[in-house]
């Protein structure tokens, strides 16, 4: 039983680590491949020995495989390089962008979770119903609205009209409550849609029927017997829309100005500074991959049967 | 005085009592008349057999009495009762009260009627919980292993510890049973429990069935469409027919002198029982009942029927004081006396 767990633990880790390797070679294409880099920062009018000269300083004068390689070996021990516009590490620019970016990203992941399941749930118990039709109208129009438009409406009405809200940057709370609800609606229509789906599968099964033959509450049946086993899509599309959330959150940290990758993606993007950008990819995918992974691991402590 | 008397009244009075019992199914353009006139009297230690093809009422029966019908079905005639109280009646539903405490419930697939993903132990801790919230902690532990071992599950410890996909499928079905009677239920109902279980654990579990019966004085509904099981186990049986009874009676009688065609149809069906004549299946199957059926349901499969059988209701005939009766205007001739029917009978109704 053990040795299963282990090979299916190396497996995954395996996986993980191929995953992670076409991540980073595309982080290394995309640099590559949107023109000569030197010519975009230093424009028409540079000099020829500026621009040999920042080439050598760059390495890009090497050939591209020994780049690539040396790229790699880089981001192994953890060197991103320095970017160009800021003139300074581009670890030192994650990191002090990154508390932003998770803390965005975790409250709106939360209240997709806090908020999509029990809202599937009780489309799933109250099938057919009133309910049922206001939950799948949420999840619809989670699903249908544009997540820059929904920021700027938001700003709209609680910040100018209302002036209950601060309209962005970062802060307390009350900064955060506008951009978390925006960047959760997509993730949270998923989630809710996705558990009513699951819920309903789950409630028409044989021990759903035998448990209530055994007179347990309803809650019970519904909180404990049925959303435990409804529990494994629905993690698996929370750890996708994750991953999703990760570029939604670009739109989104534009919209309200906040301080975290998604803007600073933009800013990289926007100066050409191809190693920043580079960098910001790079973090993206192992947080992508290292989440995924944690999810697979997640399933066997939710699902005897895996282990 | 009432001390004495009071035994008496309670061992006079039945476990569960059906009367003229009516469920139906509203469909868009139809309804459905799934269980019609259902008489039953179940007393504490007896074992009731219901037999019957599908589609002949006998899971409606049994979702029926523990509250578990589809939304669209509801009882619009008779009383079910349990322990002398009235739990059912049109627009009566008190099953919440008896499901689980005072009825227990194995369903057909044991396996699946486990929830996967919690431990046997919790599984049968919540049930202790929600009908026996005054036990300590210690106390529960000890009922819990003790019901295994009643199920004869020998390591209660390594079961009670153990996830269903861990299990054999006879150690399933044994602790879906224990399921059903931890909570020291007067009645268990079980619903083709045995179906899908090979005959040698099959033989097991109806062993189970006899010594819970036997020691702890509970009732059993025992529904199979396994004829030569019900034989083994029950003391009467009712042949269910297009959701009414077709014939009430003792297992001996009815097996071996059984007075309603579908009956005795059915007994041909059985390979062992007709060893020394063809096996016949009945041809065609069991009919759709909607409320505008009238006469027998079973006309137009059986090789007596007559007009007057299509025409009308048909009447029970039982005998006064007693449940036991047939449904049916043309039936077998009553065994002529029990000497040569046993001897044609051959070991199955004597084991």
């Amino acid at each position: 039983m053990s040795s299963s767990l282990a090979s299916f633990g190396a497996r995954k880790i395996g996986a993980a680590l191929v995953t992670l390797l076409l991540a980073l070679t595309a982080a290394f294409a995309l640099g590559h491949l949107s023109g000569d880099p030197v010519y975009n920062i230093l424009g028409p009018l540079a000099q020829r020995e500026q621009i040999d000269a920042m080439r050598a300083d760059l390495g890009l004068d090497k050939p591209i495989a020994e780049q690539y390689v040396t790229y790699l070996g880089d981001t192994v021990r953890g060197e991103l390089g320095d970017s160009l516009q800021y003139f300074r590490s581009n670890s030192e620019l994650i990191s002090s962008r990154l508390p932003q970016s998770l803390q965005l990203l975790v409250a709106a992941i939360v209240l997709a979770i806090l908020i999509g399941v029990p809202l599937g749930t009780l489309a799933a118990v109250k099938e057919g119903t009133w309910w049922d039709r206001a939950a799948s109208t949420v999840a619809l129009l989670g699903q249908s609205v544009p997540v820059f438009w929904l920021g700027l409406m938001l700003i709209l009405i609680f910040a100018v009209q209302l002036r209950l809200l601060p309209s962005g940057q970062s802060g307390g709370l009350d900064h955060l409550i506008l951009p978390a609800i925006t960047l959760s609606l997509l993730p949270l229509a998923h989630i809710a849609r996705l558990t009513r789906a699951s819920m309903a599968e789950v409630l028409a099964e044989p021990y759903i029927d035998a448990a209530r033959a055994r007179g347990l509450s309803t809650r019970r049946i519904v909180g404990l017997h049925a959303l435990r086993n409804a529990a494994l899509p629905v993690l698996t599309v929370t750890a996708l829309q994750t991953g999703v959330l990760l570029s939604g959150a670009v739109a989104v940290e534009y919209v309200y100005s906040w301080p975290g990758l998604g803007t600073l993606a933009l800013e990289a993007v926007q100066f050409r500074d191809y190693t920043l950008a580079q960098a910001v990819v790079i973090v993206g995918a192992v947080a992508f991959v290292v989440l995924n992974l944690l999810v697979d691991l997640l399933y066997v402590v939710v699902d005897p049967r895996l282990r | 005085m009432t001390a004495t008397a009071a035994p008496q009244t309670a061992a006079a009075e039945p476990a569960l009592r059906i009367d003229d019992l009516r469920v139906e199914a509203r469909l868009a353009d139809d309804t459905l008349l799934l269980v019609d006139g259902l008489d039953l009297d179940l007393r504490p230690g007896e074992i009731v057999g219901v037999v019957g093809e599908s589609g002949s009422g006998k899971t409606t029966l049994v979702r029926t009495l523990i509250g578990l019908l589809d939304k669209n079905v509801t009882v619009t005639a008779g009383a079910v009762a349990v322990g002398g109280e009235q739990v059912l009646a049109p627009g009566v539903d008190r099953t919440e009260a008896v499901r689980g405490a005072r009825i227990g419930t194995v369903f057909q697939d044991a396996s699946r009627s486990l929830n996967p993903v919690l431990k046997v132990r919790s599984q049968l801790r919540e049930v202790l919980k929600a009908h026996k919230p005054q036990l300590s902690k210690a106390e529960a532990a000890e009922k819990m292993r003790t019901v295994l071992r009643r199920m004869q599950i020998d390591d209660p410890e390594r079961v009670l510890g153990s996830y269903p996909h861990q299990l054999s499928g006879g150690q399933r079905q044994r602790v879906a049973i224990a399921l059903a009677v931890v909570s020291e239920p007067q009645i268990v109902l079980a619903d083709e429990c045995t179906t899908a279980l090979d005959v040698t654990t099959q033989a097991e579990v109806v062993a189970l069935f006899r010594d819970l019966v036997a020691e702890l004085g509970v009732a059993l509904v025992f529904v199979t469409h396994d004829l030569l099981l019900a034989a083994d186990l029950c003391d009467r049986i009712v042949v269910m027919y297009g959701g009414q009874a077709a014939e009430v009676g003792p297992t001996r009688r009815v097996l071996l002198a059984p007075r309603h065609p579908y009956s005795a149809g059915l007994l041909a069906a059985v390979p062992s029982w007709s060893a020394d004549g063809p096996i016949r299946g009945i041809d065609g199957s069991a009919p759709r009942v909607t409320t505008a059926f009238s006469g027998c349901r079973f006309a137009g499969r059986c090789p007596r029927a007559d007009d007057d059988c299509r025409s009308a209701p048909i009447p029970w005939s039982g005998a006064a004081g007693t449940r036991d009766g047939y449904r049916c205007i043309h039936p077998l001739a009553a065994a002529p006396a029990p000497a040569p029917a046993q001897a044609a009978s051959g070991s199955a109704a004597d084991r």
